[in-house]
């Protein structure tokens, strides 16, 4: 197992295995945070590679006062949000989102049928806002602490914690129907 | 306002690693438990599996872009240079042409010994850097 400290100064010294190893490392995180955020699959690797470029590129600026993953996903993250920024027609708000799929009193129930149920999820994390989507990312994929994910963000750890909650909140209101009581 | 607070109470339960017991009357609870189950799942997603071979190349052109860079501002630097200090020294001793015409041979081969050094010096660490990568 190579540590971080020693990956990164075998890196700096333009050690090219070295990179190799450090976007194995870290290639499935960064894919997860740029396709929760971007949401575009067909954009979704010329986005990763930009981010390892600019890791790369930046790798002399590490200070270690971070784990090296943290340092990545904040890269991973900035460049994403940037590039959705362009694409703002793929942003909703989170108001829009609860009108943005029908209620699915019983469609839920008939989507499983089709799909299961963490597809279904997953399509419902899709259309989550940004933010929500992000934070969904590194607190139950990634296991992020709320602090990495406050460093990562910048978003002030109340903020974090409200996105998270509602997030969740959210995807639980679509699933519940499928768990209510028959009434007949 | 209760079911707010019901929420945060699962959620902070889920969190902390506990099992929601299903609650018939309270779909709320399977629905959380199917959720955390299914946030821990990984989304489908489609890595290549040359892509840190490609990302790491990549950075390799980039690399040898900016060695390339370099070098040539620093022969560009160093070319400007000679003419200014050349200039300043047949303006200040208009002897100096002569003198310089006069051992010629010894500074064409210091000059020459310069440029073949820093050329394979160039070409060895790029080839070095090659080598790493395969």
């Amino acid at each position: 197992m190579t540590d971080d400290a020693t990956l990164v100064n075998q890196v700096r010294k333009g050690n090219a295995v070295a990179f190799r190893q450090l976007v194995q490392l870290h290639e499935r995180l960064v894919f997860h945070m740029v396709g929760r955020i971007v949401n575009q699959p067909d954009n979704c690797e010329d986005i990763c590679q930009e981010v390892f470029m600019r890791v790369f590129q930046k790798i002399h600026l590490f200070n270690f006062q971070s784990k090296l993953s943290t340092w990545i996903a904040t890269i991973a993250y900035r460049t994403a949000i940037n590039y959705t920024r362009k694409e703002d027609k793929h942003q909703i708000d989170p108001l829009e989102y609860a009108r943005a799929i029908p209620d699915h009193k019983l469609s839920p129930l008939a989507q499983l049928e089709r799909k299961a149920s963490y597809t279904f999820i997953h399509e419902q994390i899709a259309l989550l806002p940004v933010h929500y989507r992000t934070v969904l990312t590194l607190y139950h994929l990634e296991e992020m602490s709320l602090q990495e994910i406050q460093e990562i963000t910048e978003m002030p750890l109340g903020t974090v914690k409200n996105y998270l909650f509602r997030a969740r909140k959210l995807l639980k209101e679509k699933l519940e129907p499928q768990f209510q009581p028959q009434n007949s | 306002m209760k079911n707010f607070e019901k929420d945060r109470e699962w959620q902070r339960r889920l969190d902390a690693g506990q099992y929601l017991r299903p609650d018939k009357d309270e779909p709320g609870t399977q629905a959380y438990q199917l959720l955390y189950e299914a946030l821990k799942q990984e989304p489908n997603i489609n890595i290549p599996e040359s892509f840190a071979e490609k990302v790491a190349q990549q950075a390799l052109v980039q690399q040898t872009r900016q060695g390339n860079g370099f070098w040539l501002l620093s022969f560009t630097l160093i070319t400007l240079a000679s003419i200014v200090c050349g200039g300043l020294l047949f303006y200040l001793y208009p002897d100096f042409i002569p003198l310089l015409r006069s051992q010629i041979s010894i500074w064409g081969f210091a000059g020459l010994m310069f440029v073949i050094i820093q050329v394979a010096d160039y070409w060895l660490i790029q080839r070095k850097q090659l080598l790493r990568f395969s």
